[in-house]
């Protein structure tokens, strides 16, 4: 069996090559151990490959020939099987918390669902009944945790990986990359489809009627939401400058000072549901020139290239208004 | 063998305090905390940094909350991942200071004399 699932070899990105054998022999180890797809392992092979240029880089100034600055480069970078080992532990627990999440609410609501259209009618002393809710609940629970953990996380995962275009000399970009703008519109134009056919089917047509109301009136609140969602999402940019960031979004921007924000936080779960956005966000405090408290929110996950530069600016804002 | 573990362990322990102490001065990215962790150390006790390595440790740091990380364009154009102390980083580091001197306190008063 082994033999008939065995894979060619790995070969290492072109544009992630250092021309040096030493080096390249090393890195396509390391590529050979890390997990999952192409877009996974490559924040991890970058980092490994910028380190061993630096380290071969500072070997070479020190004196060293080619040959023992790569070798001192290669022992600086340490052993691959730890740094797969440690990737595998990370990979593990963002796959496990995602899978968690989303199971946990679709299984509740495609189970709620069920229970509005009346599939567990019957005595609730029935056991037969608790086994169906049970059983209906799992399935949804692991089917949508394994199908978002697996979709929106394994193979959508690269980290925050700044484009060329967005990094300027005054600051820089923080958007969606073009196949996930082209995702979120695919994603609105189904949720909206999806909508249409709900409310549909809630007014007497369409092919999911008959239905119970209740179960229409909640699937169509789930289609819009997550429609709305993927618009804000698509559409969301903010530039980041050193004395301000101007989110930009479907109703116009807003100019966020640096010395005017006062406090960064994760929107809680219950925040989550209310907001436009599917995706996590953070919520920004700040003050106007009024002095008047006010929050935006700034979609928070990993696809967003550079959202993890804007919390640390974000942080760092909050540390200097504090130690001012 | 249950030497080697303990040993791995107390090594494992001061690594991490050292690897927070150089972010306390800064963010800093893979290659400059080897650097700035070899400056640190000494030519003396620089082999301590080759019986252990870099990435896991910083990853792992980083999975546990006591780090974060972002991106920034780095000399050679591609974008380069810079380490930073969180907040929980910074007290960890602090409590594993107390601990670190009570210990040394505590070993110059009975083994080292």
């Amino acid at each position: 069996m082994a033999k008939i699932f065995r894979s060619s070899p790995r070969r290492l990105p072109a544009d992630l090559a250092t021309g040096d054998p030493g080096l390249d022999v090393r890195l396509q180890e390391l590529d050979a151990r890390l997990t999952g797809t192409a877009a996974v392992r490559r924040p991890t092979l970058q980092e490994a490959r910028d380190f061993l240029l630096e380290a071969r880089e500072h070997a070479l100034n020190a004196g060293r020939d080619p040959v023992e600055a790569a070798e001192e480069a290669v022992v600086g970078l340490g052993d691959v099987g730890a740094i797969a080992a440690e990737q595998r532990s990370r990979l593990k627990n963002v796959f496990f918390g995602q899978a968690l999440r989303s199971g946990l609410v679709y299984g509740a609501l495609m189970t709620a669902v069920s229970g509005l259209q009346g599939r567990y009618d019957g005595a609730w002393n029935d056991a037969a009944i608790w086994f169906r809710v049970i059983g209906y609940f799992m399935f949804n629970a692991v089917f949508f945790g394994v199908f978002f953990s697996c979709t929106m996380t394994y193979l959508f995962s690269p980290r925050s990986t700044p484009k060329d275009r967005d990094v300027r000399a005054d600051g820089f970009e923080v958007g969606q990359g073009k196949r996930y703008v082209w995702l979120a519109w695919v994603m609105a134009m189904l949720s909206a489809a999806s909508l249409a056919m709900w409310m549909a089917a809630l007014f007497g047509h369409g092919p999911f009627f008959p239905i119970a109301p209740m179960a229409a009136v909640l699937l169509s609140i789930m289609s819009a939401h997550l429609c709305v969602g993927m618009v804000f999402s698509a559409m969301f940019r903010a530039s980041v400058t050193h004395e301000a960031v101007t989110v930009r979004g479907l109703f116009g921007r807003q100019r966020i000072a640096r010395d005017a924000v006062t406090e960064v936080r994760d929107a809680g779960i219950l925040e989550r549901l209310a907001s436009v956005y599917v995706a996590p966000s953070l919520i920004v405090s700040w003050r106007d020139d009024g002095g008047a408290v006010r929050r935006s929110r700034i979609p928070s996950t990993p696809e967003f290239a550079s959202i993890d530069r804007l919390r640390a600016w974000l942080d760092d804002a909050i540390e200097s208004g504090r130690t001012r | 063998m249950a030497n080697d573990t303990g040993d791995e362990q107390i090594l494992k322990g001061l690594l991490d305090t050292l690897v927070l102490h150089v972010l306390r001065e800064g963010a800093n990215y893979g290659f400059g905390i080897h650097e700035r962790l070899g400056q640190v150390l000494g030519t003396e006790d620089a082999g301590l940094m080759k019986e252990a390595t870099l990435y896991p440790l910083l990853h792992r740091l980083e999975r546990n909350g006591l780090l974060d990380s972002y991106q920034m364009p780095g000399d050679r154009g591609s974008p380069r991942k810079y380490y930073r102390l969180t907040p929980s980083g910074r007290k960890f580091l602090e409590r594993r200071v107390v601990e670190w001197r009570r210990v040394t306190a505590l070993l110059g008063r009975t083994v080292f004399d």
